[in-house]
């Protein structure tokens, strides 16, 4: 009957004072909703990715030759430990879209060509439209605008010395191979082209590729004449094996016993799944993921504890009579205790369930905006909940809200009965009292107000974190947007000084110096400059690294990031190899080694890896690269055009577009800033209002006196406002010292592969975050002010009596 | 000559069949400078009359006139001047702001044309207790720094709600003397609602009050001094 009585006093003291249990629930509901959110947006991610692998079937080694001769494809398909072994011809390169999709854009892109038999087993494309043929990346097509059934060129004229047709000689195979038409057969995700901006995949069958060399009446006539058909092609291109095995290590041994046997090593690279960029991609991501579960829920609990405690506490205090009434009644102190304990836990426990529903619906939600702008991947798997987790997380949080209201209520219970059923006095008795000087009613407003904060010492505490953790996370929004622009201004409007920057392959160098010469003597361009770019593996103490190395004109007017000559390391690279100016790292491209020491590290965004003049230069000239054209004019997009309508460059863009592009990359962080403002806000706005909520029922009667001595409603309001505004100002200036190392660690947590961020923060973003940190305030405290108003000065100090 | 005069006062609480009635038309009046003492059981309207003598509440009908000033017809604000410059309150429990010294409490009340507070603690007797917080005050002192911060201002009405309720006999008495000694001083009008019959002796006008209306509103022809007062 008493705990029926009890479990009901419970209710109705829920069901009647609501408003004061709101930022409990608030509280306890963002941080469920942001930790079971994480928590379910790991578990989609990680769901997803595996999934993705397993339907992809990804290769455990992947070799790569010039072309694999008979005996290799011997040689590997009867090696033992070989479970699968698949052959296909890899040719990079690019193709131009004109896609038929409202608002498509043409636009030319580098691509990777994997041409195979349609039937891939290992690495197999996930077909979301169409057929096999000629398949695009679905992201890609949806990008640009492109369907099945659309015409697309493609250029692999950069592979033509590795796709030999006998019977054709090498110029005339690179100009064939460099316009070859297809028509979209297929839409498709590859998990070989998970990064949307890394070269997109487009896999061939060869009939596809057969049929476009001979659409071409010559081509077709000179392989007909050397007697080689469809078969002939796929022998004497295949240069890609795919190996699926249960021991990588002892196949990759046995693999390069075989070719370093041999006299003439075919073999080029040969990687496992490890070090397959998109595995590592997807794996850092989901592991990025799983980092931020320690970033931003940790702060909003610290902060949910102590609303628990201060509104239990408070409440505590407030029942004071009738936890004496009670104790007189004879109820036990175990079953007091458990009924002051279970407030806080049943509002705990009702905000951790819709926390717990909300969470995995808004946060993999606006995860998933980031995920779609980077990576193109099928959805595989709805949003996943974690029962374990989730009930974990609501028992945790709830049985933690029970020991806080157990701890709140211990000082009240060893009290004896008639002490309780006493009004209790704010015992405060300071050694040191604060003064701030004089004794009038401004003076005496503004003590009130700083002793309150040395008398709720938990609550100011409250108040301070939870400010601190506003305007940190508000720093860090405003921080995000800062970070890109100074890391985006770094490279492009400091460190490479060029207008328009072209690409093409070695082999179409001399081609494009001719067209650049044309326009310089038009007076089109000012002046340009080559530089090489190759693909190297980076071998520093214990981590191998694929880095692009870049090899710049020694006398370069277009950028400083060799100035005074020497080899240089980009930052971000140092880094992911450990090292640092004077130390030596070995680079190998293809069978070519060279050992740099490097000189200096240089803080780059875009363009990491490791510099060298020309002259320094040592990889031999028949390893592949591609050239950059680095290019200084006054009418960018003509020279852009002009380009563009040449056989010879893959591809150009204008500085204004790189700048936009890699604006774009980076802000996929973006899509957290606005997410993180909001929680940030109702972070300040839940302890704001608990703390103002507090003062006001607390000190109800001090207001009330105030009334009766005939203080303006303004003048007391002022009272709260100066405790209030103290400890949002102490917030907001620990929050301004906290922001950027919050916005370093988010940042860090959220790093792309592809860009090194440079962290800032501007002025305009501390002054916006203190702003809005104390606009919020300032808004709690004018609501607030008005409830001063409405006390009722009999009632109110009629009370205790 | 200027009185505190009530005319047909009502007041009512709730409504229906709820509807509780504080005052039932009091009528009464007392001359400036008088020591008032309104006696009455629990529920008698004692303190409903205080409260709208003191501009805390407001009456439901009839008139309320002190020292010539209509306070039923003040507006909100009028009635905040009322509070601070006319009217001084005094409390069982005190209400003295926890986090200010019994000094602070005082100068709180001040006005520009009020006493000088150090003076009035020594006045009141603590002088030496004056940097103290109410939490390390005794309940007899803590009332005397709530009735210093009543009359800092000068108040021409010195109002007090049961003030010896919460306090023994010996401080009580020491109260009452208090409130005797600041109307000789001052000339204040000091209005005491109690349910204490014995503190009628010292009185110069006893209202009696029951259900809310007036028994009686009697001159005492036998002032007594607080100690002479049997508790």
């Amino acid at each position: 009957m008493v705990n029926r009585l009890l479990a009901k006093l419970l209710l109705r003291e829920l069901k009647g004072n609501w408003f004061q249990y709101l930022s409990m629930l608030a509280i306890t509901f963002l941080a469920v909703t942001l930790f079971t959110g994480f928590v379910s947006n790991t578990i989609t991610l990680r769901t997803r990715t595996d999934l993705y692998m397993e339907q992809s079937n990804v290769a455990s080694l992947i070799l790569q030759a010039t072309v694999f001769e008979d005996s290799d494809v011997s040689f590997l398909q009867d090696g033992g430990g070989i479970d699968e072994l698949e052959f296909r011809t890899y040719a990079d390169g690019a193709y131009s879209v004109s896609g038929s999709a409202e608002g498509a854009i043409e636009s030319t892109l580098s691509a990777k060509f994997y041409i195979t038999d349609g039937n891939e087993k290992i690495n197999r494309p996930y077909i979301v439209e169409g057929e096999a043929g000629f398949m695009i990346d679905k992201s890609v097509a949806d990008l640009y605008g492109c369907r099945v059934g659309d015409k697309v060129t493609v250029d692999m004229s950069a592979r033509a010395s590795a796709i030999e047709l006998p019977g054709i000689p090498s110029s005339v195979a690179a100009s064939v191979l460099g316009r070859l038409e297809f028509t979209v057969t297929g839409l498709m995700y590859s998990i070989e082209g998970v990064n949307i901006y890394d070269t997109s995949p487009a896999f061939i069958t060869y009939g596809a590729f057969w049929q476009s060399l001979t659409d071409n009446p010559l081509v077709k006539a000179a392989l007909s004449a050397a007697g080689i058909d469809m078969e002939d092609v796929i022998e004497l291109t295949r240069n890609q094996a795919l190996i699926r095995c249960a021991d990588g290590e002892a196949v990759r041994g046995d693999v390069n016993a075989y070719f370093n046997a041999k006299a003439q090593n075919n073999l080029v690279f040969i990687y496992d799944r490890e070090s397959m960029e998109s595995v590592v991609v997807l794996d850092n991501e989901a592991s990025q993921s799983l980092n931020m579960l320690y970033v931003f829920p940790v702060l909003f609990f610290l902060v949910a504890v102590l609303v628990i405690m201060t509104t239990i506490g408070r409440l505590i205090l407030r029942e004071r009579t009738n936890v004496g009434t009670m104790k007189a009644l004879g109820i036990s102190n175990a079953k007091i205790v458990l009924l002051y304990a279970s407030l806080g836990g049943a509002v705990t426990f009702i905000g951790s369930c819709l926390g717990a529903a909300v969470g995995p619906l808004i946060i993999p939600s606006v995860m998933n905006i980031k995920y779609g702008l980077i990576y193109s991947m099928p959805m595989l798997c709805g949003i996943l909940y974690s029962p374990l987790w989730t009930t974990l997380t609501i028992a945790v949080v709830t049985a933690a809200a029970l020991l806080i209201g157990v701890g709140c209520s211990r000082s009240i219970i060893r009290e004896k009965p008639a002490e309780c059923m006493r009004p209790k006095q704010t015992a405060y008795a300071p050694k040191r009292t604060i003064d701030t000087g004089g004794t009038n009613q401004a003076a005496l407003t503004c003590r009130m107000g700083l002793r309150n904060i040395a008398i709720n010492k938990r609550r100011a505490l409250m108040t301070v974190i939870g400010i601190t953790g506003c305007t940190a996370l508000l720093l860090t929004s405003f921080g995000i947007g800062d970070t890109i622009d100074a890391s985006v201004y770094n490279d492009f409007g400091g460190m490479f000084r060029y207008d328009v920057l072209a690409s093409c392959n070695a082999s179409a160098q001399s081609g494009v110096e001719e067209e650049l010469s044309a326009l310089k003597d038009a007076g089109e361009i000012q002046n340009w400059e080559f530089n090489r770019i190759y693909a190297a593996t980076a071998a520093a103490e214990g981590v191998t690294k694929t880095v692009a190395v870049y090899v710049i004109p020694d006398d370069s007017t277009m950028t400083d990031v060799l100035e005074g000559g020497g080899v240089a390391l980009s930052a971000s690279t140092a880094e992911d190899l450990g090292a640092a100016a004077g130390d030596s790292i070995t680079f190998t491209v293809g069978s070519c080694s060279v050992e740099y020491t490097v000189g200096r590290i240089v803080t780059t965004t875009t363009r990491n890896g490791l510099y060298i003049t020309q002259s320094d230069n040592s990889f031999t000239e028949d390893c592949y690269y591609t050239a950059n054209v680095w290019i200084q004019t006054s009418s960018p997009e003509a020279v852009r055009d002009k380009l563009m309508n040449t056989d010879d460059v893959l591809a150009a863009s204008t500085m204004d577009e790189q700048l936009e592009e890699i604006r774009s990359l980076a802000s996929t962080v973006n899509t957290m800033k606005y997410t993180v403002m909001v929680f940030a806000i109702a972070l300040s706005v839940v302890v704001l209002y608990n703390l103002s909520l507090l003062n006001v029922k607390e000190r109800t009667r001090d207001m009330a006196t105030l009334k009766v001595l005939g203080f303006t409603n303004g003048k007391i309001a002022a009272t709260l406002f100066v405790e209030s505004f103290t400890l949002t100002f102490a917030g907001t200036a620990v929050g301004m010292l906290l922001g950027f190392p919050l916005l370093y660690l988010v940042m860090k947590l959220n790093e792309l592969a592809t860009i090194a961020f440079i962290y800032y923060l501007a002025p305009l973003s501390y002054f916006l975050s203190a702003l809005i940190s104390l606009g919020t305030g300032a808004v709690i405290n004018v609501l607030f002010g008005a409830v001063v108003s409405k006390i009722d000065m009999t009632a109110s100090l009629k009370s205790v009596e | 000559m200027e009185e505190i005069k009530l005319s047909g006062v009502t007041k009512s609480y709730g409504s229906g069949d709820g509807k509780i009635v504080a005052l039932d038309g009091v009528d009464f009046n007392i001359s400036r400078g008088e020591f008032a003492v309104i006696l009455g059981p629990s529920g008698s309207g004692k303190s409903t009359v205080l409260n709208i003598l003191g501009g805390m509440d407001s009456a439901d009908g009839g008139e309320v006139n002190v020292f010539g000033a209509r306070v039923d017809a003040m507006s909100a604000r009028e009635l905040v001047n009322y509070r601070r410059n006319d009217i001084g309150f005094v409390f069982q429990f005190y209400n003295l702001m926890p986090n200010l010294t019994a000094f602070e409490n005082v100068a709180l009340a001040c006005t520009e044309s009020g006493l000088d507070v150090g003076e009035l603690m020594r006045g009141v007797g603590l002088e030496k207790r004056r940097n103290n917080f109410p939490a390390q005050l005794s309940g007899g002192e803590q009332q005397r720094v709530a009735i210093a911060r009543a009359i800092v201002k000068k108040p021409k009405l010195l109002l007090c709600d049961e003030p010896t309720g919460a306090l023994d006999s010996k401080t009580g008495q020491k109260i009452i003397e208090l409130l005797s000694d600041i109307r000789s001083r001052y000339g204040t009008t000091v209005v005491v609602v109690t349910h204490n019959a014995s503190l009628a002796g010292v009185a110069d006008r006893v209202i009696r009050l029951a259900d809310g209306r007036v028994t009686q509103n009697v001159l005492n022809e036998n002032v007594l001094k607080a100690g002479e007062i049997e508790w």
